[in-house]
């Protein structure tokens, strides 16, 4: 037997879901042969299991990212990003952590749930190595953990963290921000 | 069909692949039909989102070199009003800045790229990497030159004058120096050549 390019392929069956199998071949029938289909799919699951990942979880990932990107989330390098941060806090303090608190709101809003906030949050900002987000009674627990960040960078993300929880609800009652740890409480807003 | 495969089809595959998924699945320690299975959940859901599994596995290792290469992700409208902050009383250390972060990032391109072109693969990360750029192009021009263009109808001037900085940079690594450079709001054009010109 022979594959598209006309190299001896030696073939074996395979079983698969009937509905799946009627589906795949109906879509394969579009885009030329079922077997180059199978083909395709098969090779790139050995791909995600070569990268240590199932397929869904590739697809998974490339959603938050895409997602991440349709929101306004570009690409930087680090360094720069830092040396920014840091040039900029000395001139303009306050006003940048009015940019990161609404930038945070902006944020909060746009993913709508404090699930998806962390998740997402979690998939994309890299340089956090942890970020938890739980209740403990009647308070909401934000702990978050960068080796990387100066005191200036976690001040500006426990403030894009701060805009973020109070777009969803939640106003601050404690926060403890020093070199690379941030630790925030809030509490669900009255009116909310 | 044989007994146990009820509800089951028979679908012709390549041997050889056949047993590296099994293995895999061994692995994994699933077993090989409901392997099968996801994969060809997910084959749909590719198709759902108009994409081949390809070109999903390729996004994906092209991120993943991103990270590997230092880079973050971060809001665009904050970096926007960062460099609209300190441009105009820092303007030579923020062009620094973006020239050396490209200059170290063509370091890492060059060191990771071995059996590719690393300007074609600039050329698909810059695509990628969301500064909302519409047209990215890099041309080998006869002479052995290089240009290269790109358009935003977004990108403030400042940020395209610190892209052309970093783009400049990354070149440098890969060893070309820029020979001609032209800019507008939102749109780049440059030349190089390589070595010291």
């Amino acid at each position: 037997m022979n594959d598209s390019s006309g190299k001896s392929v030696k073939r074996k069956m395979l079983a698969a879901r009937e509905d799946l199998a009627d589906k795949i071949s109906e879509i394969a029938k579009r885009k030329g042969t079922l077997y180059d289909f199978i083909n395709e799919t098969l090779q790139e699951v050995i791909r995600a299991d070569a990268l240590g990942l199932s397929l869904r979880e590739i697809i998974d990932e490339r959603g938050i990212i895409k997602m991440a990107k349709d929101s306004g989330f570009i690409f930087v390098p680090e360094r720069l990003w830092y040396d920014l941060i840091e040039m900029a806090h000395q001139h303009l303090g306050r006003e940048l952590e009015n940019l990161w608190y609404e930038n945070g709101r902006w944020y909060g809003r746009y993913y709508g749930d404090i699930e998806v906030l962390k998740k997402n949050l979690k998939r994309i900002i890299w340089d956090i190595s942890e970020l938890d987000i739980y209740s403990e009674g009647d308070m909401l627990i934000v702990k978050c953990i960068s080796s990387k960040y100066s005191r200036a960078c976690s001040m500006l993300f426990g403030k894009f963290l701060e805009g973020a929880m109070n777009s969803l609800g939640y106003s601050l009652v404690e926060g403890d921000i020093s070199r690379s740890v941030i630790n925030l409480k809030f509490k669900l807003m009255k009116d909310c | 069909m044989p007994k146990g495969y009820k509800g089951m089809k028979l679908i012709r595959a390549p041997e050889d692949l056949v047993s590296r998924l099994s293995e895999a699945s061994n692995r994994e320690g699933k077993s090989f039909i409901d392997f099968v299975t996801q994969a060809l959940e997910q084959a749909l859901r590719a198709h759902r989102m108009n994409r081949s599994l390809k070109e999903i596995v390729d996004f994906y290792k092209l991120i993943m070199m991103q990270k590997e290469a230092g880079l973050i992700i971060v809001p665009s409208e904050t970096l926007n009003r960062l460099i609209e902050m300190l441009y105009p009383e820092k303007k030579e250390v923020l062009h620094e800045i973006w020239f050396d972060s490209g200059v170290l990032y063509g370091k890492y391109l060059a060191a990771k790229i071995k059996d590719e072109d690393p300007i074609v693969k600039l050329e698909e990360i810059l695509k990628v990497i969301g500064w909302n750029l519409k047209e990215v192009e890099f041309k080998r021009m006869d002479g052995g030159s290089i240009s290269f263009k790109c358009v935003s109808f977004t990108l403030p001037l400042e940020d395209t004058v610190l892209l052309m900085k970093f783009i400049e940079g990354v070149m440098n690594s890969l060893g070309y120096k820029p020979v001609k450079q032209d800019y507008l709001r939102g749109m780049i054009e440059m030349e190089f050549k390589r070595g010291d010109v």
